[in-house]
C-alpha cells in the first residue's frame, strides 16, 4: 500500500552557526496506511522535533513532509490548521487538554471545531473504553496525569483522523499504565485503519508496534528490517 | 411616494436576483467540484481532496476520502484474506504431507509379513502416534481457519477468572505431573473480566502446556493473576530455558517451532490461536523472556466490555 | 462565504469558558468599554442637547414650534387650509389690536384667540387651569401678571384695556389659565376666548373682520416645507409667488428655525468629529492593551488550540466574541451612564454659548445607536490585533511560552537584595517594553491633561476680568442692557434713579455716560435713515467715504467729567472745562478684550482738527484726546475698532433732548460701604428694571467660568485617569498571572515570599515612577508651550508656570501601584510552592 506518510531528507536546525543544534539532520521515513510505528530514541534525539514536524507543528528548516502526497509545509497557516484539525490526531507528551473546557468538550473539541456533530455511540464508546465515564464533567487540571493522557487520547480518536500521532508521556506516570493504554491506543486505530506513529523511549512500549524506527542525534539509526 | 416605493421594490428585486444568481452559481460550482472528485474516484486516479479548505466542500471532501480509503481498505482486505487463504492451503498441505507419509512407510512396513511380532507392534504404536497427530493437526487448523473466517464466534461475557484458572491448571496438571512440576496458582477469588469462557479456557491451557511442554522436569510453573488499570494479566511464567530476545516476536507466527524444541510433539499453533482468540476478545497477549532464566506470557483480558 | 464552514457554535462554547476563566480580565475590560461607551455618549448627547436647546431656544425666540404660517384669511379658508392632508397638525388664530393697559407700556402684549394645538407649539403650555372658554376668561403667563401686580391665582381678576371699533374698552377679565412666562420678553399673548374675538370683530365693518384669521401648522416632513406650503397656498386660491400689494398675495411664512436645517456649524462637528476621534482612540487603548496582555496571558491555551485544529479564523472570532460579549454587558450601561453624564455636563458646556439650558434631555435614538456603534467599532477595532496576533501564534513556540522568559538574566550576584530586586523589578519592566510604554503612556497623558486643564484655569486672573469688566465698583444699567431688542440708547438708568444714586453719601467718583446713536435698525440701509452725525473734513481735506459717516458703530457718546477721568488715555490731555466750552471733543476708541488699544485701528489723533456735522450743524473741532473704553463705558453691541465722539455731559444733554438718561452709572463704594451700598442697589435692581454689574457679580461671572473649564477638563482627565489607573491594575494582575510559574520557580530556589512581595510592589512603583517621571515632565514642557499659548490667548489670563498637579497625581498613582501591587500579591502568592507549580500545569 502507498505511504499516507513521507519526510524526505527532513532537516531541523536551532540557532546560527557555530552554535547550530542539528535536531533533525536529513531523517526520510515513509510510513503505510494504517500501519503502527514506533519512534524510538532517547531524550534530546530529535524524536519530539520528529513529531511536531509530521503534524506540521513546526516548519522544517529543509526537506519535506507530505501527508497523503501533499506537501505540508507549503500549506498556508490556515490550511495547515484545518488539514490537521481533519487528518492528524495528537496525543502530546503533557498531553496539551484545553483547561477551560471540560473532559467531554476537549474530547470532542476537533469535531465540533471542524462544525460536525459527534459520533455519539462512537465517542461514549471511546470513552468507555478508556474508563473517563465519570469525569465527563472534571476540567483537566482536575485530574491525574494518567487520566489526562486517556483523555488527550479519546480526544485523539474522537474524530477518527486518518493518523494518530503520540508521544509517549514523560512524567510520573508508569510504564505499565502507559503500555496498557498504548496496547488500547493500537487497538481502537487497526479497527479503523488508522495510521499511528509513536515516540517513546520505552523499549516495552515501542514493541507494541509493527515496526520500530530507531532514531538518534537527529538521524535514523539503523534501518529496522521487516 | 409610489414612486419611492417603485425604485425600492425595482431594488429589492434585483439584489434578490442578484443573490440568488449567486447562489446558483455556488452551487454549480461547488457540484463541479464534488463531481470531478467522483469522477476521479470511479476510475481509480490518484484524487486530491481539498481538505484544507475551512468550507463546507472541504467537510464534504474529508467523507468522501474517508469513504474512498474505506472501499480502497476492503479491496485490500479482501486481497490479504485470499493470500492468507492461499498460504493456508500451502502450510496445510506441507504440515499434513509429513504425517500421511509417516503413517504410509508404517504402513509398507506392516504389510511385510516375515515382521517380527514386536517390530510390528512398535510400527503400530509409531503409525497411531501420527495419525494422533494428524488428527490434532486439522483439528487445529479446523479451528484456526473457522476462527479466522469467522466461523466460529466468541462471545465474551463478564465472568470470574478464577474458574477460567482452575479448569486450565486441571486440564495440564496430569501432564505436569508427569513431568513432576510444581504448579503455583495465585488468583484473586473475586476477580472478574470480560472473556468468552470456552475460547479463553483453550488460549490459557495452549499458554500452559506450552510451558509444561518446554519446561523441563522438575521445573516451577507459576499462574499469577492481578488487576491492572485495564485489564485482568494473568502470567503464565515458568523457569525453563527462556527465549532469544530477537526471536519473540516470532513465536507468535503460524507453525513457528523453536529450533530447539523441535523434537517435543506440537505443530506451532497454539500460541497463534492463543493470541487470535485474545485479540478478539480485546485484550493482547505479551511475552518476557530472559535465556536460561525462564520465559511469562501474559494473557490481559479487558477488566470490563470495551 | 456561502459554502463557508458551519462551525462556529463550538467557538462560542470556548469563549464563553474563556469568559468565565477571566473574571477579574472581564471585569476591567467591562469597565473600559463602559468609560468607552460613557465618554461616546456623554459627547453626543452633549452636542444632541446642544443641538436640540439651540434649535428650541431659537423656536421659543420665534415664539412657534410649528412649521408655518398663513396670514390674515377669512375663516372659510383657514379651515379649507387646515383640513389640508399635508398637514399633520393645524389649528386657526384670531388676533385683535394689542392690550392698551400701562403696565405694559414696554412690551407688546397681544390678545386673541388660538385653538387648543396652536396655543400648545406657541409655547403656552399651561402650567394651571385651562384655555379661555368664556368671553370674560383670560390665559396669560406669568411675567405678565407678575407687571400687572396680579397674583398667579385661577380666578384672579384684572381689568384689560383693548381697541374694538368703537374706540379703547375696558373689561373685568378673569384668569382661567396661565403658562411660565420667559424673563424680560418684549412680547407676550393674552389668550381669550373665540367670543371675545368674535364680539370685537363685530363692532368693527364686514370688511375689515373679513380676512383677519390666521393658520399654523406643520408638516410631516422637514424637507419641502417651502413647496409644500406653496402648494397649500395655491390651492387655497392665493398665489405663493405674488408680493406684496399684487394679486392673490398672502401673507405665508415658514418658521425661520426651520430654513436653517441644522444649527450645527462646520466647526461644531469638526471638533465633534474630532472628539469622536479621541475617545476612540482612548479607548481602543486601553480596551486593546487589555485584549493584548490577556491573549499573551493565554497564549499557551490558543497555541493548544490551534495544534488541535482551531484555525486563525477561529480564534480570531473567539477573541472578537469575546469583546462583543463583553460590550453587551459594557455597552447598554455606558449608554445610560453616559446619559447622564452628558446631562450633568451639559448645563456648563451651554453656558459657554448664548443660549440657555434646559431640563434633562433625552436625546433622540439616534444618539444612543451612533454611541453604541462607535464604542462598538472601538471594541472590533481594539480586538483584531491581538486576534490576529493569537491566531499567528506557532503552536510549538506557544507550547515552550512562558511569559517571556529570554530575558537575558544577568547572574551578576548583588550582595544587597534590596538593590537586586529593585533591579529585578526594573529588569521586568523592560521585558515588553510595548506594554510599559502602553501603560506609562495612558497614566502620563491623564496628569498632563489635568496638570495642563488646572495650569491654564489658574492661570485666568480674576482681577484682570473684574478690572475689565467693570471700571468701577458698580455698573448700574437699564435692565434690558444685555439684550439685543431695543435700541441701546433706549436701555437707560431712569433719570431719578441715577440722580439720586449720585447724591448718596457712600458714592464716590460717579460717572454718567449718554449715547446717542445711528437711529433705525441695523437691516435698514442707512441711506434711507437720517444720519446722526458725519465727519466732513480732517485737517482740512476731506475725508474718504468710509470715514464719514456714523453708523451703528460709531456713536456720539456724553461723558461727565468722573467718567472721563475712568477712562484710559491714550493721546492728549483732557481739560474738561475746556472742553465743556467747546471747540473741542474727544474720540473714544473701544479697547479690545485683553484692555488693549488697536493702534492700527487708529484714525484719529490728539491735536487733529475735524470737521463734524452734528445735529445738523457743520462745526470744527480740535481732538483734544484721544481715549479707549472698555466694557463698561459703551453700548452693549459695540464691536471696536471706529472711533466715537464723545462730547462733555452738558453739551450732549443740550443737543440730544430724546437722551437725558445715561446708559451706565459708574461709581465705587467708600470705604466700607460697598456691602450696604451692594444692599441697598440690590433692592432697587427690580424696582427699577436694572441691571447692575458688581465687582461682585464679576467676581461670581469669573469663578463660574473657570469652574466650568475645570470641571469639564477633571472630569475628562478623571476618565483617562481611569483608563491609566486600569491599564496599570490590569498590567499587573496579567503580569503576575502570566509569570506564576516563574515565581514558583524562584520561590523553590530561594526567595522568600517577603522578597516577592517586594518585588511586585517594587515592580508597581517603577511603573508609576516613570508615569510620574514622564508625566511631570511633559507636564512642565506642556505647560511653557502650549497652555502658555493658550493663556495668551485669553485676554484675563496671567500665565504661571506649575506642574504641582502633575506631582499630584504621580504621587496617587505612586499610592495605587503600590497598592495594587501589593494586592496582586496577596491574591495570587499564597499557598505552597508546589502547589503553584502544580496549578501551572
Amino acid at each position: 500500500m502507498e505511504a499516507i506518510l513521507e519526510t524526505r531528507n527532513l532537516k531541523k536546525y536551532y540557532g546560527q552557526e557555530p552554535n547550530i543544534t542539528r535536531a533533525l539532520d536529513g531523517v526520510s521515513i515513509s510510513v503505510e496506511n494504517g500501519e503502527f510505528v514506533s519512534i524510538i530514541g532517547t531524550s534530546g534525539s530529535g524524536k519530539s522535533t520528529l513529531l511536531n514536524m509530521l503534524g506540521g507543528l513546526d516548519v522544517p528548516t529543509s526537506g519535506s513532509v507530505k501527508i497523503r502526497g501533499k506537501e505540508i509545509a507549503r500549506m498556508k497557516d490556515e490550511q495547515l490548521t484545518v488539514f490537521r484539525r481533519r487528518n492528524i490526531g495528537f496525543v502530546f507528551q503533557n498531553y496539551n487538554l484545553v483547561p477551560i473546557l471540560n473532559v467531554y468538550q476537549n474530547i470532542v473539541l476537533p469535531i465540533e471545531l471542524d462544525g460536525n456533530r459527534p459520533d455519539r455511540d462512537y465517542v461514549e464508546k471511546i470513552i468507555r473504553m478508556l474508563h473517563l465515564e465519570g469525569k465527563l464533567d472534571h476540567l483537566p487540571n482536575n485530574l491525574s496525569g494518567g487520566q489526562q493522557q486517556r483523555v488527550a487520547i479519546a480526544r485523539a480518536l474522537a474524530s477518527k483522523p486518518a493518523i494518530i500521532l503520540a508521544d509517549e508521556p514523560t512524567g510520573n506516570l508508569d510504564s505499565r499504565t502507559s503500555l496498557e493504554v498504548m496496547q488500547l491506543l493500537k487497538m481502537t486505530s487497526t479497527q479503523f485503519g488508522q495510521t499511528l506513529v509513536m515516540i517513546t523511549h520505552n523499549p516495552e512500549i515501542a514493541q507494541v508496534a509493527d515496526r520500530m524506527i530507531r532514531i538518534e542525534d537527529g538521524k535514523i539509526a539503523e534501518p529496522e528490517e521487516q | 411616494m409610489e414612486r419611492v416605493i417603485l425604485a425600492a421594490g425595482i431594488l429589492l428585486l434585483l439584489l434578490s436576483l442578484g443573490i440568488l444568481f449567486y447562489v446558483r452559481r455556488s452551487l454549480v460550482v461547488y457540484s463541479r467540484e464534488l463531481m470531478g472528485c467522483l469522477d476521479k474516484m470511479l476510475k481509480d486516479e490518484d484524487v486530491v481532496f481539498a481538505e484544507e479548505k475551512d468550507s463546507l466542500t472541504g467537510k464534504i471532501q474529508v467523507k468522501m476520502r474517508q469513504l474512498y480509503e474505506a472501499s480502497r481498505c476492503k479491496r485490500e482486505e479482501q486481497r490479504v484474506q485470499k493470500e492468507q487463504l492461499e498460504t493456508m492451503i500451502a502450510d496445510l498441505s506441507h504440515q499434513i504431507k509429513t504425517p500421511i507419509a509417516g503413517i504410509r512407510m508404517y504402513n509398507d512396513f506392516l504389510e511385510q509379513e516375515h515382521l517380527p511380532p514386536e517390530k510390528r507392534r512398535e510400527f503400530l504404536t509409531l503409525a497411531q502416534r501420527q495419525v494422533d497427530k494428524l488428527e490434532f493437526l486439522i483439528e487445529s487448523m479446523m479451528k484456526m481457519s473457522r476462527l479466522e473466517s469467522g466461523l466460529i464466534r466468541i462471545y465474551p461475557k463478564q465472568n470470574p477468572v478464577r474458574p477460567l484458572i482452575e479448569q486450565a491448571v486441571c486440564d495440564a496438571a496430569l501432564k505436569a505431573e508427569k513431568k513432576q512440576m510444581d504448579l503455583y496458582v495465585q488468583c484473586p477469588e473475586t476477580l472478574q473480566a470480560w472473556f468468552d469462557r470456552k475460547w479463553t479456557g483453550e488460549a490459557l491451557f495452549n499458554l500452559l502446556d506450552n510451558a509444561v511442554k518446554y519446561t523441563p522436569s522438575g521445573g516451577k510453573i507459576q499462574i499469577l493473576v492481578k488487576k491492572t488499570d485495564f485489564y485482568v494479566q494473568i502470567q503464565v511464567k515458568d523457569n525453563g530455558k527462556g527465549i532469544p530476545e530477537s526471536r519473540l516476536t516470532d513465536i507468535f507466527k503460524r507453525f513457528y517451532r523453536e529450533p530447539e524444541v523441535c523434537d517435543e510433539e506440537g505443530v506451532g499453533i497454539g500460541l497463534y490461536l492463543s493470541r487470535e482468540i485474545i485479540q478478539k476478545e480485546k485484550g493482547f497477549l505479551e511475552v518476557r523472556s530472559e535465556v536460561g532464566k525462564g520465559s511469562s506470557f501474559l494473557m490481559n483480558l479487558p477488566v470490563r466490555e470495551h | 462565504m456561502l459554502l463557508r464552514n458551519n462551525n462556529k457554535k463550538f467557538i462560542k462554547t470556548l469563549s464563553n469558558n474563556c469568559l468565565k476563566t477571566n473574571k477579574g480580565r472581564n471585569l476591567i475590560a467591562v469597565l473600559a468599554i463602559l468609560l468607552t461607551t460613557v465618554m461616546f455618549m456623554a459627547l453626543i448627547t452633549i452636542a444632541a442637547g446642544v443641538e436640540i436647546n439651540t434649535r428650541e431656544d431659537r423656536m421659543r425666540q420665534a415664539g412657534s414650534r410649528l412649521m408655518i404660517s398663513v396670514k390674515y384669511i377669512s375663516e372659510e379658508e383657514a379651515d379649507a387650509l387646515k383640513e389640508n392632508p399635508a398637514f399633520t397638525i393645524a389649528g386657526k388664530e384670531r388676533f385683535i389690536n394689542p392690550a392698551l393697559n400701562e403696565e405694559w407700556k414696554d412690551m407688546s402684549v397681544f390678545i386673541g384667540w388660538s385653538e387648543d394645538q396652536v396655543a400648545e407649539n406657541m409655547f403656552m403650555n399651561l402650567e394651571q387651569g385651562q384655555y379661555p372658554q368664556e368671553e370674560d376668561q383670560v390665559a396669560c403667563d406669568s411675567q405678565v401678571l407678575k407687571l400687572l401686580g396680579v397674583p398667579c391665582e385661577i380666578g384672579s381678576t384684572f381689568t384689560l384695556k383693548y381697541q374694538d371699533g368703537n374706540g379703547v374698552q375696558e373689561k373685568e377679565m378673569t384668569l382661567c389659565g396661565f403658562w411660565e412666562g420667559m424673563e424680560y420678553e418684549q412680547t407676550a399673548t393674552l389668550l381669550v376666548s373665540r367670543a371675545f374675538v368674535d364680539q370685537v370683530y363685530a363692532t368693527l365693518g364686514q370688511e375689515e373682520s373679513l380676512h383677519t384669521f390666521n393658520v399654523r401648522g406643520s408638516f410631516a416632513s422637514e424637507e419641502n416645507i417651502e413647496e409644500t406650503l406653496d402648494q397649500a397656498v395655491e390651492e387655497l386660491g392665493y398665489n405663493p409667488e405674488a408680493e406684496r400689494g399684487e394679486k392673490g398675495f398672502v401673507i405665508h411664512n415658514i418658521n425661520p428655525v426651520y430654513e436653517s436645517t441644522s444649527t450645527l456649524g462646520t466647526g461644531t462637528l469638526l471638533s465633534l468629529g474630532a472628539g469622536v476621534l479621541l475617545i476612540l482612540f482612548a479607548g481602543y487603548l486601553i480596551i486593546y492593551n487589555i485584549f493584548k496582555i490577556s491573549v499573551e496571558k493565554d497564549i499557551r491555551l490558543y497555541g493548544q488550540l490551534k495544534t488541535i485544529g482551531t484555525s486563525p479564523m477561529q480564534i480570531r472570532y473567539l477573541i472578537s466574541r469575546q469583546g462583543m460579549v463583553l460590550s453587551a454587558v459594557g455597552i447598554p450601561l455606558g449608554l445610560i451612564l453616559g446619559l447622564l453624564l452628558g446631562n450633568l455636563l451639559l448645563p456648563s458646556v451651554m453656558e459657554t454659548t448664548s443660549y440657555g439650558a434646559f431640563g434633562f434631555l433625552l436625546p433622540p435614538v439616534w444618539t444612543w445607536a451612533a454611541a453604541a456603534v462607535f464604542a462598538l467599532v472601538t471594541v472590533r477595532i481594539s480586538c483584531s490585533r491581538p486576534g490576529r496576533a493569537a491566531g499567528r501564534i506557532s503552536p510549538v513556540e506557544a507550547m515552550k511560552y512562558h511569559g517571556e522568559q529570554k530575558a537575558g538574566k544577568k547572574s551578576r550576584k548583588g550582595r544587597d537584595s534590596g538593590n537586586r530586586i529593585w533591579q529585578m523589578a526594573a529588569a521586568n519592566l523592560g521585558r515588553n517594553k510595548g506594554k510599559t510604554v502602553l501603560v506609562v503612556l495612558s497614566i502620563s497623558l491623564s496628569s498632563v491633561l489635568l496638570n495642563s486643564v488646572l495650569n491654564f484655569t489658574q492661570s485666568m486672573d480674576q482681577e484682570a476680568y473684574v478690572r475689565h469688566s467693570t471700571a468701577a465698583d458698580f455698573d448700574v444699567r437699564g435692565g434690558d442692557f444685555a439684550k439685543d431688542i431695543q435700541e441701546a440708547g433706549q436701555k437707560t438708568v431712569p433719570g431719578p434713579v441715577a440722580e439720586a444714586l449720585g447724591s448718596r453719601e457712600e458714592v464716590s467718583g460717579f460717572s454718567k455716560i449718554y449715547l446717542r446713536e445711528q437711529q433705525g435698525n441695523s437691516i435698514d440701509t442707512k441711506q434711507t435713515q437720517e444720519t446722526l452725525a458725519q465727519v466732513l473734513k480732517i485737517n482740512g481735506e476731506t475725508t474718504p467715504e468710509d470715514l464719514t459717516v456714523f453708523d451703528r458703530n460709531r456713536m456720539i457718546y456724553g461723558y461727565n467729567e468722573a467718567a472721563l477721568k475712568r477712562a484710559e488715555l491714550i493721546e492728549g490731555t483732557i481739560d474738561y472745562e475746556k472742553l465743556c466750552a467747546g471747540g473741542y471733543l474727544i474720540l473714544e476708541g473701544f479697547l479690545s478684550d485683553d484692555g488693549d488699544y488697536l493702534e492700527e485701528a487708529q484714525e484719529f489723533h490728539a491735536g487733529d482738527v475735524i470737521e463734524v456735522k452734528i445735529a445738523d450743524t457743520i462745526r470744527e473741532y480740535t481732538v483734544m484726546a484721544v481715549i479707549g473704553g472698555s466694557n463698561s463705558f459703551n453700548a452693549a453691541y459695540s464691536s471696536g475698532g471706529y472711533e466715537s465722539v464723545v462730547l462733555p455731559e452738558e453739551t450732549f444733554l443740550e443737543l440730544f433732548s430724546e437722551n437725558q438718561e445715561p446708559i451706565h452709572c459708574l461709581f465705587d463704594a467708600k470705604e466700607g460701604s460697598f456691602d450696604s451700598l451692594n444692599a441697598f442697589l440690590e433692592s432697587l435692581e427690580d424696582r427699577y428694571s436694572l441691571s447692575i454689574s458688581t465687582r461682585l457679580t464679576a467676581e461670581a461671572e469669573f469663578d463660574r467660568i473657570r469652574t466650568n473649564y475645570n470641571t469639564v477638563g477633571v472630569i475628562v482627565c478623571l476618565i483617562l485617569g481611569i483608563v491609566g489607573v486600569l491599564n496599570l491594575i490590569n498590567v499587573i494582575f496579567t503580569g503576575v498571572l502570566a509569570r506564576q510559574r516563574e515565581f514558583a520557580s524562584m520561590r523553590s530556589i530561594g526567595m522568600t515570599r517577603k522578597q516577592l512581595r517586594r518585588l511586585f510592589v517594587y515592580e508597581g512603583i517603577c511603573y508609576a515612577l516613570l508615569a510620574a517621571v514622564i508625566g511631570t515632565a511633559v507636564s512642565g514642557a506642556a505647560s511653557v508651550t502650549l497652555v502658555r499659548t493658550f493663556a495668551a490667548g485669553l485676554w484675563f489670563t496671567d500665565y504661571s508656570f506649575t506642574v504641582l498637579p502633575a506631582a499630584a497625581v504621580s504621587l496617587i498613582c505612586l499610592g495605587i501601584a503600590a497598592g495594587v501591587s501589593a494586592v496582586a500579591d496577596r491574591l495570587w502568592n499564597q499557598g505552597s510552592i508546589v502547589e503553584q507549580l502544580r496549578e501551572i500545569e
